[in-house]
C-alpha cells in the first residue's frame, strides 16, 4: 500500500465561468513511505495546489486521495486536524508565520496541539532552531527577521514534532546558496532517518537530490523519474 | 489541547496585540462608565430635590393672599382652618423680617425673625427639642415670647439652658420659651449645607400678633402656610381655601394664589422622568457608539485573525480549540474593560455626586451589571465571530484571507 495514492484528481477554479483554471488537470500520483520525491515545474503550473492537497490544508475538486490507506475525503475536520499535526510537517512558499509571536513560540505551536507541554516542548523547539542555525534569534518575532531566517523559521516549526512526511513548498526560496545547501542537508538528514520528504522547486540542481523527480505543466504530471531512482 | 494551554495562549495573544486590546477594551470601558455616570446623576438630582420635599414636610400647602389698602387675613384664615376640622393639622403665617437679636454680649446679627401662629412649628417640619411650643394664648395676647432654632440657640446660649432667659429682638424683650431640634444638622465645610443650616435652624419664630411692636420693620403678611392632614385632604383644602380666598379678596385689589407641595412633587417627578429618558437615551447611545467600537476593532482584525486561524489549522489545531482560545481571549478583554468599566463608572460617580449635591450616590447595581454584561456579551460575540467563521475554512482558504 502506498503512503500518498492520488487518483484523478482534479483542482478546479471558478468551474464553469469564462475564468476557469484548471490548476490541477487529473492527477495520478502514488509515492511510497521514504521517499524522497521533487516536484518541479514552472510558476503556476499547480505545483502548491498539489502539496495543499496532498498536506489536507485543501480538497481536489474531483477524485479521491488515500492517505496511508484511508480516504482523505471522508475524514472529519479534527481527524485532518490529527494529521495535519502529527504525520506531516508543512513549509509553506510564503512562511506563515503568526506574526505577533516570537520564533520560539511559532516553532513551538504544533508541540502546542500535539500536548507536548513544558520543558519537553521548549527542548524540541529549541533542537529545531539549532538545526536550522537560529538559536540566536529564539526571541524575534518575524518582522524583526530577514526572509532567510523567517523561512529557516517555518522549517524548524515543520521539523520540530519530527513528523513522518516533510512537505516543502520552494523551501530554499529565499535563501543564499549555503543557506540552502544547509537546508537541503536537513531534509536528506531526515530522509536518511526514514521520513518521506516531498518538495517543491524550480531549481533543477536542487531536483537532482530527490530520488525522485515529477515535473508537472498545467496541472499535469509530464514526467516521472519512477520509484527507486538514484541514491 | 487542554483548557489551561488555550488560556495562556490567550493571554499572550492579550499581550502581543496591545493596541486591538486597549481599543477594544476602551470601548467597552466607555460605555459602562457613561451608562452608570448618567443615570447615577438623574438619580442624584431626584434624591436631591426629594430631600428638600421632605425636609419640607409633605402635604404643606402654600397660600399666598394680600389685598391693598385692606386689612390682612390672618386671623380670618386662622378662624378657617380651624373651621375645616380635621382636614388640617395646622395654619400659621410665614412672614420674616431682620434685626439684631440680643442675649447680653451676644448677638445675632442676620437672625430670621419669622411672625407665626401657635402652629408654625407643625406647619414647617420643626419639633420642640426643649421648653415649649408657643400656645394660642400667647398668640391671642400678644405674649411677647420666641422659640429659637437650634442654630440660633447655640449661638447666643452655647451650652447653657435657653428656656426663660430674656432675649432682645429688634430691642424689645422677649421670654424663650422653647428650643426647636436642627433641620439642617451642619456637616461643615460645604458651603450649601452652611447655607441651609443657618436658613433652616438659625431662627427666631415669634407670636404674629407681636408684630405691633416691631414698629422699626416693615411687614408685609401675605404668605401663609397650610399643613393638611393626608394627601387626599391636601387637593381637598387647597379646592376649599381657594374658593374661601375667592370671596375674601377683590381681585381688582389684591391677588391670592394657593398650591401645594404635592402638586411640586409632581411637577418634579415629571421633570426627573424626562430626564431619566433624555440621559437615559444619551447613555445608550454611549453604549451603542462603544458597542460599535468594539464591532469595528475587531471586525478591522478578522484578515489578520482569519490568516492566523488558518496557519493554526495548518499546524493541526482543531476547530474547537481554536474557539475556545478566541472565547477566553475576547472574554478577557471584555470582562477586564467591563470591571474598569464599572470601577471607572463609580469614581466618576462618587465625585460628582460629592461635587454637586454632597451627596453619596452609588450607581444602581442591576443597571451597572446589566451595561457590563450587554459590553462583555458584545465583545465576546464579535470576538468568537471570526474565530467561529474561519475555523470552518478549508486552512488554504483562511491563508488566502485578503
Ligand atoms: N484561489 C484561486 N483562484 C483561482 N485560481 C487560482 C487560485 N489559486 C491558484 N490558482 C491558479 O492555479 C494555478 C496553479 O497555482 P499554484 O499556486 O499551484 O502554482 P505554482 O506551481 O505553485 O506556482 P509558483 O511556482 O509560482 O508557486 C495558477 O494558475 C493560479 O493562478
Ligand atoms: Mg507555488
Amino acid at each position: 500500500m502506498a503512503l500518498i495514492d492520488v487518483r484523478k484528481v482534479y483542482k478546479i477554479y471558478n468551474e464553469g465561468m469564462e475564468s476557469e483554471v484548471r490548476a490541477l488537470d487529473g492527477i495520478d500520483l502514488t509515492i511510497e513511505k521514504g521517499e524522497f520525491t521533487a516536484i518541479v515545474g514552472s510558476s503556476g503550473s499547480g505545483k502548491s495546489t498539489l502539496m495543499n492537497i496532498l498536506g489536507c490544508l485543501d480538497v481536489p475538486t474531483y477524485g479521491e486521495y488515500y492517505l496511508a490507506g484511508s480516504d482523505v475525503t471522508e475524514l472529519s475536520d479534527s481527524q485532518l486536524s490529527r494529521i495535519r499535526n502529527r504525520e506531516i510537517g508543512f513549509i509553506f512558499q510564503g512562511f506563515n508565520l503568526i506574526p505577533s509571536l516570537t520564533a520560539i513560540e511559532n516553532v513551538e505551536l504544533p508541540l502546542v496541539y500535539r500536548g507536548v507541554t513544558g520543558s519537553k516542548r521548549r527542548e524540541l523547539a529549541e533542537e529545531a532552531l539549532a538545526m536550522v542555525g537560529l538559536e540566536e534569534r529564539e526571541k524575534h518575532i518575524p518582522s524583526q527577521m530577514s526572509g532567510g531566517q523567517q523561512q529557516r523559521v517555518a522549517i524548524a516549526r515543520a521539523i520540530a514534532a519530527k513528523p513522518d512526511i516533510i512537505m516543502a513548498d520552494e523551501p530554499t526560496g529565499n535563501l543564499d546558496s549555503k543557506t540552502g545547501g544547509q537546508v537541503m542537508d536537513i531534509l536528506r538528514t531526515l530522509h536518511h532517518s526514514g521520513s518521506t520528504v516531498l518538495l517543491i522547486t524550480h531549481d533543477d540542481s536542487i531536483a537532482a537530490s530527490a530520488n525522485r523527480v515529477i515535473r508537472i505543466l498545467d496541472g499535469r504530471i509530464v514526467s516521472d523519474t519512477g520509484k527507486g531512482v538514484g541514491d | 489541547m487542554g483548557v489551561i494551554q488555550a488560556f495562556k495562549m490567550a493571554v499572550k495573544s492579550i499581550a502581543s496585540n496591545k493596541v486591538r486590546t486597549v481599543l477594544t477594551m476602551l470601548g467597552i470601558i466607555i460605555g459602562v462608565a457613561a451608562v452608570m455616570v448618567l443615570v447615577s446623576l438623574v438619580q442624584g438630582y431626584t434624591s436631591s430635590m426629594m430631600e428638600y420635599y421632605q425636609r419640607q414636610g409633605a402635604n404643606r400647602i402654600e397660600v399666598y393672599a394680600y389685598q391693598w389698602g385692606g386689612a390682612d387675613i390672618s386671623s380670618d384664615l386662622y378662624d378657617y382652618c380651624l373651621g375645616l376640622g380635621d382636614l388640617v393639622l395646622g395654619v400659621t403665617p410665614n412672614a420674616q423680617t431682620g434685626g439684631v437679636v440680643k442675649y447680653g454680649a451676644k448677638k445675632l446679627e442676620n437672625a430670621n425673625i419669622f411672625l407665626g401662629s401657635d402652629q408654625y412649628a407643625v406647619c414647617n417640619n420643626y419639633t420642640i427639642a426643649k421648653g415649649r411650643d408657643m400656645t394660642y394664648l400667647d398668640v391671642k395676647k400678644y405674649q411677647k415670647v420666641c422659640v429659637l432654632g437650634a442654630v440660633a440657640a447655640d449661638d447666643l446660649f452655647d451650652f447653657a439652658d435657653p428656656i426663660g432667659k430674656q432675649i432682645t429682638i429688634a430691642g424689645e424683650p422677649f421670654t424663650v420659651v422653647g428650643v426647636f431640634e436642627a433641620k439642617y444638622p451642619s456637616t461643615g465645610g460645604n458651603e450649601e449645607q452652611d447655607w441651609m443650616s443657618h436658613y433652616y435652624d438659625s431662627i427666631v419664630v415669634v407670636p404674629y400678633t407681636d408684630a405691633r411692636f416691631m414698629s422699626n420693620s416693615y411687614i408685609t403678611f401675605d404668605s401663609y402656610v397650610v399643613k393638611a392632614a393626608s394627601s387626599a385632604a391636601t387637593t381637598e383644602a387647597v379646592t376649599k381655601l381657594a374658593s374661601f380666598l375667592s370671596t375674601k379678596i377683590d381681585p381688582n385689589k389684591g391677588y391670592y394664589d394657593v398650591y401645594s407641595i404635592n402638586q411640586q412633587i409632581e411637577a418634579g417627578n415629571e421633570e426627573t422622568r424626562m430626564l431619566s429618558m433624555i440621559l437615559g437615551g444619551i447613555a445608550g447611545i454611549a453604549l451603542l457608539v462603544g458597542g460599535i467600537g468594539i464591532m469595528n476593532i475587531m471586525l478591522v482584525t478578522v484578515t489578520e485573525r482569519t490568516r492566523e486561524i488558518g496557519i493554526r489549522k495548518a499546524l493541526g489545531a482543531r476547530r474547537r480549540s481554536i474557539i475556545i482560545q478566541f472565547l477566553i481571549e475576547s472574554g478577557v478583554i471584555s470582562f477586564v474593560g467591563g470591571i474598569i468599566g464599572i470601577l471607572l463608572g463609580l469614581l466618576i460617580t462618587l465625585v460628582l455626586g460629592k461635587l454637586m449635591w454632597d451627596m453619596t450616590i452609588f450607581p444602581s447595581v442591576s443597571l451597572s451589571l446589566g451595561a457590563a454584561a450587554f459590553s462583555i456579551v458584545l465583545g465576546i460575540i464579535f470576538g468568537i465571530y471570526p474565530a467561529a467563521k474561519a475555523s470552518g475554512l478549508q486552512p488554504v482558504d483562511a491563508l488566502r484571507a485578503e
